[in-house]
């Protein structure tokens, strides 16, 4: 079906396994269709208002209570709760990336952001920022909960969550978290489609 | 002995958390035999973790997705049976327990104002779907939680019974696949709904959407139309979570009503791979069935 690639063209499949936060070359050798596993600091944002937000507080010369520069942005929206002064992870997964195409070029650009992980892909206009600027698109399989929640070692803070909790964005601290395939890599190469919607 | 609010609400708990925390074994060997016989390299990983998802959920009583969804029972109140409760009052009761004590994270927006503060229940929160079922001594009860993505490529439509009916219905169910690709997170199970008018075309797909996937339409022609679908479904080359494959529907269900002769009513309901629901049937004498 056209507009579909397929993954047979794909000669091979490599595991690899990177540290956040990810340097420029590590992330440039990423080809689609290679499988990731990430450890270290992550963030969970799961609204385009909260990606808006940090453009606009960071253009407007307010320093941003969090450092996203070479860290991971997860598509996650991320259930938590307080337990004895702590914040403990519940559950979380993927959401759908193309939620976020319009806030994410300037995202990715002004923070240096080197992976994003979510679902589905995202536009010609974000492919464009993370070649420019040394990005990939990690695609988490959807539906998987327990898989990706294992992958988290603790979360450090929660910031922005005064409208409602489950609009905050989540930094974590990831051990060996994935599977996540490359399915958009600095070469502008895709796997898949990109697609529209929640 | 009536079904009293206790009963009713103590199953609905275990509904809700059985839907949430596990894919039901018709999917689950259904994604199975997918896996069995997918040609894709790719695609066959990406079900075997589905898969390991599915078991490590169940086995860990956690919630299978991220996405617990819009929680939606489907009641089939017997004639016969002695309900002595407020159904909408219980079922929203058992939601919000399990919600808050979990917790779950879903919480759910006014459509116009988009509320701050969003609400667990209330609202329409639960949906509640009520059918009678003519002589019967029992509630049925399925609880489904409604997903983000495959519902919001869902569609109801009115053609003009113009053409050929069964070329225009296979057009429309397929491009709504295609155009859903892999957000509605594929292998999808697809709930057709033919004829009835706007309310019930919709009603029909969601019935059909929560159908044993096994289980044919009793109409063999309409069976083998189910047949046909899944099968033009599956030369999409979509694949799970659209990343290609051969395993684009894991089934599609037809329900069909006659409607009036200048209509063509038709509905399509996408459930994600993990097509979660529970049901149970609860009977005048106290006895619980889960199914």
């Amino acid at each position: 079906m056209e507009g579909w690639s397929s993954c047979e063209a794909i000669p091979m499949r490599r595991e690899i396994r990177l540290r956040t936060p990810l340097d420029e070359g590590s992330v440039r050798g990423l080809e689609v269709g290679d499988i990731v596993h990430l450890d270290g600091r992550a963030f969970a944002i799961a609204y385009a208002f909260q990606f808006q937000r940090a453009i606009d507080e960071s253009k407007g010369g307010k320093p941003l209570p969090m450092d996203f520069k070479g860290s991971a942005i997860l598509h996650f929206p991320t259930c938590f709760k307080e337990e004895d002064g702590k914040w403990r992870i519940v559950y979380f997964g993927p959401t759908t990336s193309s939620k976020f195409n319009k806030v994410t070029p300037e995202f990715v650009r002004r923070f240096g952001i080197r992976a994003i992980v979510g679902k589905g892909g995202m536009d010609e206009a974000v492919m464009e920022a993370m070649r420019e600027v040394g990005c990939v698109f990690l695609q988490a399989i959807g539906g998987c909960a327990v898989i990706y929640t294992k992958g988290v070692k603790g979360i450090t803070n929660v910031y922005w969550g005064e409208r409602h909790w489950t609009y905050a964005v989540v930094e974590l601290e990831l051990s060996d978290f994935g599977p996540l395939i490359v399915t958009m890599d600095t070469k502008g190469r895709r796997l898949g489609k990109e697609e529209r919607g929640p | 002995m009536p079904i009293t609010r206790e009963i009713l609400f103590e199953v609905a708990v275990k509904l809700f958390e059985k839907a949430t925390r596990s894919v039901p074994s018709d999917t689950l060997a259904a994604l199975e035999e997918s896996l069995r016989s997918e040609t894709n390299e790719l695609a066959r990983y990406v079900l075997a973790m589905m898969i390991k998802n599915a078991r490590m959920a169940a086995e860990s009583n956690m919630v299978v997705c991220q996405d617990t969804g819009l929680p939606a029972f489907f009641l089939r109140i017997g004639t016969d049976a002695e309900l002595k409760a407020d159904p909408r009052k219980v079922l929203a009761e058992a939601v919000e327990k399990v919600s808050l004590e979990f917790p779950y994270r879903a919480a759910f927006v006014h459509p116009i104002f988009r509320d701050s503060t969003p609400l667990i229940v209330g609202g329409g929160i639960p949906l509640v779907i009520c059918d009678p079922i003519a002589g019967a001594d029992f509630v049925e009860i399925t609880m489904s939680p409604q997903a983000s993505g495959p519902e919001f490529w869902s569609r109801v439509e009115m053609f003009p019974p113009s053409g050929d009916p069964w070329e225009t219905v296979k057009g429309f169910v397929l491009e709504t696949v295609k155009r859903a690709g892999g957000a509605a997170c594929p292998p999808v199970v697809v709930g057709v709904g033919l004829g009835g008018d706007m309310g019930e075309v919709a009603k029909l797909a969601k019935l059909a959407s929560i159908r044993p996937i096994n289980e044919r339409n009793p109409d063999p022609r309409i069976a083998s139309m189910e047949g046909e679908l899944r099968a033009l479904l599956n030369g999409t080359g979509i694949g799970p979570m659209g990343l290609g494959g051969d395993t684009t529907a894991l089934a599609v269900n037809i329900e069909v009503e006659y409607c009036m002769k200048a209509w063509l009513p038709a509905a399509v309901c996408l459930r994600c791979w993990t097509n979660r629901r529970a049901r149970a049937r609860v009977h005048n004498d106290g006895r619980v069935e889960f199914l």
